[in-house]
């Protein structure tokens, strides 16, 4: 999966933060705010070539059943795809 | 000077996270000290001969440099100021510098050097917000106050460069014996251009060499008590008498909770950093009782330094328990400028709010009747 390059993430205080550059400012100029889950996705994204992939290293790390994983991290991917900030 | 103003909330949490960790989140940089304008009561200001005598500007390059140091210790809002910051050398190349590293910029200006090419490139990549100092209401305040007649003309037409790219614009209007006639006048620009502005009522005495003493030219305290008075007059409007007795029923009942300790009572050296265009990093551009060279020491060795002055500094005790504090902007730059002791009481602010309170209390009871 890639990460579009007008996003680029930042740790600020132990959290993860994506700030919009270039034409992404057009449609939001601030920060993207981060909880754990999604800047350990977001960190990882370019790694896993597909969402099943981001599911796996999601149970590995997180506690939380298959089922619930499955339907949050692609639900969170597909958002991510149709805003587009990733593609994949 | 704080550059992070107007925070959405989900940014103000991260800033507060910031403030408390000390994680230097949002600097500002003062690339240099020239100006198009020679504005009577400026603290920044050199001729260019000054600035050669004092130290060169530090080129684009040295300050991604120092940039992409900060990134690494937290940094993330960036407010690049002057002088006049579209004099600057390469500041198309900084900027897109900094944006490339994910950088917040904003950038401070006098507004008058904008022109089609300047705004078509901003719009490329738009800074969060081009914060226009508004000097007055017409070109003959300019003349009188900045030494250029044609200065709120300019200004106007870049506004209109900036607003027709959709780049959003806040004014900051510094209020002077020069231009306080055209508060009013002001405000109604701005509201009729659909643009914020921020009125500002005190002036710091000027502590850089080149520029003390320009502190003749800003309101006596009272006259800034009625500048605030009335700016809040003009935002509140219908709604300024309950604005006013809502003011002093927190100043009646307000009472200090918190016990006296060291630090700064704002941003300022606890999340946010100022850096000359000479290099010299402080907590603000005011508090020069404690400076170190950036270039010199390196980025994360200079704010560890800043932080550390800065916890072990005391600001005023008097002022830590004073009823007024509630609705007194006193900080550490002001003691420091007022006073030359971060200790010290800033009578003139004392004053201010003094004449301020006294202001709402009649305000409140003309509602009344």
């Amino acid at each position: 999966m890639k990460i579009n390059p007008n996003y680029i993430a930042k740790t600020i205080v132990d959290e993860t933060v994506i700030v919009p550059t270039g034409k992404a400012v057009q449609y939001f100029n601030g920060l993207i705010s981060t909880n754990a889950v999604a800047g350990f996705i977001w960190k990882n994204m370019e790694e896993c070539e597909s969402p099943e992939e981001m599911v796996e290293r999601v149970l590995e790390t997180f506690e939380v059943d298959r089922k619930t994983a499955e339907a949050d991290v692609i639900g969170f991917l597909n958002t991510l795809k149709e805003v587009g900030m990733i593609e994949f | 000077m704080d550059p992070i103003k107007h925070l959405n909330p989900i940014e103000q949490g991260i800033c507060n996270k910031a403030d408390l960790a000390q994680i230097p989140i949002a600097g500002n940089i003062e690339l240099l000290p020239l100006c198009n304008m020679d504005c009577k009561m400026c603290f920044a200001k050199m001729t260019r001969q000054e600035m050669e005598a004092h130290s060169p500007m530090h080129d684009y390059k040295e300050w991604l440099e120092i940039a992409g140091q900060a990134s690494a210790a937290g940094s993330i809002f960036m407010l690049l100021t002057g002088g006049e910051p579209f004099l600057y050398p390469n500041l198309k190349e900084l900027y897109f510098g900094l944006k490339k590293m994910g950088y917040i910029v904003s950038i401070n200006t006098n507004g008058t050097l904008i022109t089609d090419e300047i705004a078509d490139w901003l719009a490329e990549d738009p800074p969060r917000r081009l914060n226009i100092t508004l000097y007055g209401a017409s070109d003959e305040t300019y003349g009188r106050l900045c030494g250029n007649p044609k200065g709120f003309t300019q200004v106007m037409g870049a506004v209109k460069r900036l607003k027709d790219r959709d780049i959003s614009i806040k004014f900051n209007c510094s209020l002077t014996p020069y231009n306080i006639h055209d508060q009013e006048k002001m405000y109604q620009t701005a509201v009729d251009l659909d643009i914020p502005i921020d009125m500002g009522f005190y002036m710091f005495p000027p502590v850089r060499t080149n520029n003390i003493g320009n502190e003749k030219y800003r309101l006596t305290a009272e006259d800034a008590a009625y500048a605030r008075y009335r700016a809040e007059e003009l935002r509140y409007g219908t709604e300024f008498g309950r604005y006013a007795r809502y003011s002093l029923d927190r100043y009646h009942n307000y009472e200090q909770t918190e016990a006296y300790q060291s630090g700064y009572t704002c941003r300022s050296g606890n999340s946010v950093y100022w850096i000359n265009y000479d290099g010299t990093m402080s907590a603000c551009s005011f508090t020069n009782d404690y400076q170190v060279n950036v270039f010199e020491e390196g980025f994360a060795k200079a704010w560890g330094m800043i932080k550390n002055h800065v916890h072990e500094s005391w600001m005023s005790e008097k002022c830590h328990y004073c009823k007024m504090r509630i609705l007194c902007g006193r900080c550490a730059a002001a003691a420091i400028s007022e006073t030359k002791d971060i200790s010290g009481v800033p009578e003139y602010y004392c004053k201010l709010t003094r004449c301020y309170i006294e202001l709402l209390e009649k305000g409140a009871e003309s509602d009344e009747d």
